[in-house]
């Protein structure tokens, strides 16, 4: 049966073909190359939320950073400027998915896979989507620890230990401002980093390689400003960024979702 | 076969011929051939049946089913197998239409073919799940007498949906007097047919009912249908014959839809399961379907004068829910409240209604010493189609989005002029021209489903129907949710054949053609200047016909041919349907053969073809480019025990349907399995009684009948399945079926 298979192919004309391919590939995602596993230390202008202050040079040392991912994307899809947000899921834009999860230790550049094989097909990716989330993508609680930090900050001369996580849920839900347009901001939203521009045509036992900066994160985190962070203890000294959309929270959320400098791709 | 009768006027040569059959030659039932294969034989006789029209050809395959209608055939669409370079598949269960693929088609549920029983049209216009959908399923199988299958847009009789070709049911019944048959098999099935003929009557008299019920060979496939075909055939006078029939359909089925490989492979969902019984969603796929018509045909002659005239009249609700796709295509629109996926099951309904008359008048005559024949014909037809497809919410049964709400009245008028022109003995030229104008008139229930502003003074909500229209960049203004359309257009299909032989049973054709196919009403906007699709087809043939021996009938037929379509029909996962797609073509050959003697029938054919998309050059995906099939009876009337068994002799019967398909070019540059299936049928007879036993899937083939490539999301992971993946819809498994038929009255 099986030569006669072949035959007919033959016969057939197996060279023919209805174009691109189904794919099967590895990924891997990682912290930054030059990240050893130890703590990472950087220093940015931290930018005042409330613009009452002077900008003042913070210095943070990592000692724990953590990401929790639930899938990879790529699509073909492109943003257009001015064009309204696109939804969630847009089926038929799709080239490959990757599933989780993966708790991706950021302060270590050596690739960590992720527990599947993805599936795609050999169809040119123009941007990734990030999700961030540890179950229904819609969900309005997810209990999921996504980002988990600790370390030390020293901003204007005082030094604040910190940790943190951030849960998406409730907490970081929009409130509707429209009522003509009640879904305009799904919880899905809150949850997928895209656009993350990308140019990856995948193939069969390649692999999708992500790596994941922390530094860009805290770029407008202020551990200075008034109600930035929690005081959870004097003796000895810690604060905790809030798991809120406010102060310290709501910035570090927003450095999760910065589609350049945090996220990159490549494909080996 | 029919009995010759006597009619009291003189038959044409094409009457008085017995029946073509498979790959009979591009003349047949003009010329035949004597025993020797020299000079044509004279036959005089006359016969009652219905006059065949002319043969268009090496692809014009007037079948008749004869001894091969002891292979198993589930139904009328299975009987399309004799014919060559045909696939069926089904992916909506034993109560669906059967998709058919035909020499490069993917013709769907019958979109490009157009088919007909005696005449009476089977293609729905305006069906919301496919303009031209065709459910053959109301014919009782056991009445077919003959098949008339034209590959090809070649004959001008041949009118809307005939881009592929077209196929026409002839109805009969042989076995005259009350027969029985009780038949039950695997899975609960069970099948009761009750025929009646009147002995020494016409065999187009006759009553038939048949009642079915099955389990269904896995999950969620069972299902139970009724059907009765009546019908009177009678003759006023001498001249003028009349025909009466009544069909009534009535079934419902559950169906299993399709099934991600991977999910089989993970064991999440069995290979005959489905996500219904794995718990991966809440509601039932199937399908509620009947069909009532009436219709009656009228052939007068007088002299070179014939003519034929047919009314029909059909009634047919549909409803069909089906999902291919899971909890994919529900996005979140702005207007509605936040949600998740609610799933995507089509809850689809439709009722049309189809009224119309065909027909035509011939004159007959003698020129250059040879038989000519002109013939004038028309068609009209009417359909009233009232259409709704609504997406249902898997939870909890309920509607929550309208994707369509069509009432439609759709129109197709044609003429025809056919001529049948005898150059020589041995040269034919036939061919005319036919003019059919369609029109369309389509309110659209549901025109606006989306607003870029909408009022937040009175939000719009869920709603699926809008009664608000964006009125400038900033504001929106009330509207009723309502939008008709109407347009019509003509379309001029020119058909010709050039027929020559038969030298020594030999015989060779050349064939052109326009064919066309109205689009769906979906796809009217105001105005639209051809709202239909069309396709430009050549043949060209050798078919080779002898008798050996006196009772070995071989029939052979080789044709290439090549079409072109402007608007090819591809299938979409998430309309659940066949939707426009561009121009495409198909290069290929058929070939059949055909051996017929005193106690055996077999047929078998081979097609090869290469359909492309005549932008990208890549191949059609899903169209199988190589069908095998051959179906292969042996009858005898067994000699032994005749004086023990009151002078009737014992007669046996074994059948056999063979069927290859190979791998079929699938979406993303891969190939399906191959099929490869065997049915038998075994009868053995004496007098009034038959005992039947056949076996379906002889080799238990685990098989997948449909495969397909795309993307869908049915909850098995926990979060969304985004990319193209191989779905498939499972071939039946092995299945056994045990008949018995009693017969009184039939004195043959």
């Amino acid at each position: 049966m099986r030569q006669f298979a072949l035959l007919a192919l033959l016969v057939a004309g197996c060279g023919d073909t209805t174009g691109s391919a189904l794919v099967a590939f590895s990924a891997t995602a990682a912290g930054p190359s030059d990240a050893t596993g130890g703590p990472i230390s950087f220093s940015y202008v931290a930018v005042p939320a409330t613009g009452t202050s002077p900008a003042v040079t913070a210095q943070v040392t990592l000692t724990r950073a953590t990401l929790h991912i639930g899938a990879l994307y790529l699509n073909q899809s492109v943003p257009l400027s001015g064009a309204g947000a696109a939804p969630c899921i847009l089926p038929g834009i799709y080239v490959a998915q990757i599933f989780g999860p993966i708790d991706v230790d950021l302060l270590s550049g050596s690739p960590q896979a992720f527990p599947v094989q993805g599936e795609g097909t050999q169809t040119e990716a123009k941007t990734a989507e990030v999700w961030l989330t540890g179950g229904d993508v819609n969900a309005q609680q997810d209990p999921t620890v996504i980002l988990d930090v600790e370390g030390t900050a020293v901003e204007g001369g005082e030094t604040y230990p910190f940790t943190g996580i951030v849960t998406i849920g409730t907490n970081r839900a929009k409130q509707v401002t429209n009522p003509a347009t009640p879904g305009a901001n799904p919880m899905c939203r809150q949850r997928i980093v895209t656009p993350i521009l990308v140019d990856i045509t995948p193939s069969s036992g390649g692999t999708l390689a992500l790596q994941i900066d922390p530094r860009p994160m805290f770029n407008n985190v202020d551990f200075a400003a008034k109600g930035a962070l929690t005081q959870v203890s004097t003796s000895p000294l810690q604060y905790q960024i809030p798991d809120a959309n406010t102060g310290a929270g709501k910035a570090l959320y927003g450095g999760m979702f910065v589609n350049s400098g945090v996220y990159s791709f490549t494909w080996k | 076969m029919p009995a010759p009768e006597a009619t009291g006027d003189a038959a044409t040569p094409a009457e008085t011929a017995p029946p073509a059959i498979l790959g009979g030659p591009p003349d047949a039932g003009a010329m035949r051939t004597g025993p020797d294969g020299g000079e044509p034989a004279v036959l005089e006789a006359t016969v009652v049946g219905k006059r065949k029209p002319p043969s268009r050809g090496a692809s014009d395959y007037q079948v008749e089913v004869g001894g091969l209608a002891t292979v198993p055939h589930q139904n009328a669409s299975d009987v399309l197998k004799l014919a060559p370079g045909i696939l069926l598949t089904n992916e909506g269960g034993e109560g669906h239409a059967e998709q058919v693929f035909l020499r490069g088609f993917d013709a769907r549920e019958g979109q490009d073919i157009e088919f007909t029983v005696d005449g009476v049209p089977i293609n729905e216009s305006g069906n919301p799940h496919g303009n031209g959908y065709s459910d053959t399923h109301f014919i009782i199988p056991e009445l077919i007498d003959s098949l008339r299958v034209v590959e090809g847009p070649f004959d001008p009789r041949q009118g809307n949906y005939a881009v592929a070709g077209s196929a026409d049911y002839h109805l009969s019944l042989a076995r005259r007097g009350l027969t029985s048959t009780s038949s039950v098999g695997s899975f609960g099935s069970y099948r009761e047919l009750l025929t009646y003929a009147p002995p020494g009557g016409r065999p187009g008299t006759f009553a038939a009912v048949q009642l079915y019920q099955t389990n269904g060979f896995g999950a969620d496939r069972d299902g139970r249908s009724a059907t009765f075909i009546g019908q009177y055939e009678g003759q006023a006078n001498a001249s003028t014959k009349y025909r009466v029939t009544a069909t009534a359909y009535s079934a419902s089925f559950h169906t299993a839809g399709v099934i991600r490989e991977d999910d089989y492979q993970a064991g999440r969902v069995s290979f005959y399961g489905d996500y219904l019984q794995s718990g991966y969603v809440q509601q039932a796929q199937g399908e509620d379907s009947s069909r009532y018509s009436i219709a009656g045909e009228i052939e007068t002659r007088s002299g070179k004068f014939s003519a034929e005239t047919l009314a029909f009249f059909i009634y047919r609700p549909l409803r069909l829910r089906e999902d291919f796709t899971g909890f994919l295509v529900d996005v979140q629109e702005p207007l509605q409240q936040p949600h998740s996926q609610r799933g995507d099951l089509i809850d689809l309904h439709s009722t049309a209604f189809t009224f119309g008359a065909k027909g035509n008048a011939r004159l007959t005559g003698e020129v250059l010493k040879q038989p000519q024949e002109i013939e004038i014909g028309y068609f009209a037809r009417g359909d009233v189609v009232s259409a709704t497809q609504q997406r249902i919410e898997d939870a909890t049964g309920a509607p929550y989005h309208t994707d369509m709400a069509l009432d439609s009245t759709l129109g197709d008028i044609g003429l025809y002029v056919d001529a049948n022109l005898r150059l020589t003995s041995w040269l034919s030229l036939r061919g005319g021209v036919r003019e059919d104008l369609f029109t369309f008139d389509v309110n659209n229930l549901c025109a606006v489903q989306s607003l870029s502003n909408p009022s937040p003074a009175n939000p719009p909500g869920d709603q699926s129907c809008l009664s608000q229209e964006s009125s400038s960049a900033a504001s929106v203004a009330y509207r009723e949710p309502n939008q008709r359309v109407t347009t019509s257009s003509t379309v001029l299909l020119p058909r010709g054949s050039l027929l020559l032989g038969p030298f020594w049973g030999l015989s060779a054709s050349a064939s052109v053609g326009e064919g066309v196919r109205s689009i769906d009403p979906t796809y009217i906007t105001q105005g639209k200047q051809t709202p239909f699709a069309s396709a430009i087809s050549y043949d060209g043939g050798l078919s080779f016909q002898h008798r050996f021996l006196q009772s070995l009938e071989v029939v052979l037929r080789s044709v290439v041919f090549d079409t072109r379509v402007d608007k090819d029909l591809i299938f979409s996962e998430t309309a659940g349907r066949n939707i426009l797609g561009g121009p495409s073509t198909r290069l290929g050959s058929a070939n059949s053969i055909r051996l017929t003697g005193s106690f055996f029938d077999i047929a078998a054919n081979l097609t090869y073809v290469k359909a492309t998309f005549d932008d990208t050059h890549l191949l059609i995906p899903y169209v199988p480019d190589l069908v095998f099939r051959t179906d292969a009876s042996v009858h005898k009337e067994l000699p032994w025990w005749r004086d023990q068994l009151l002078g009737h002799p014992l007669r046996a019967s074994f059948a056999t349907g063979i069927t290859y398909v190979g791998p079929r070019p699938l979406p993303y540059g891969s190939r399906s399995d191959s099929i490869f299936t065997i049915d038998t049928n075994m009868i053995v007879g004496w007098w009034f009684v038959d005992l039947g036993f056949s076996i379906q899937n002889l080799l238990d083939a685990h098989y997948m009948l449909g495969e397909y490539n795309y993307t869908s999301d049915f909850h098995t992971e926990a979060l969304p399945t985004l990319v193209p993946v191989r779905l498939f819809t499972a071939g039946a498994p092995r299945t056994f079926l045990f008949s018995i038929t009693l017969n009184y009255g039939d004195d043959r």
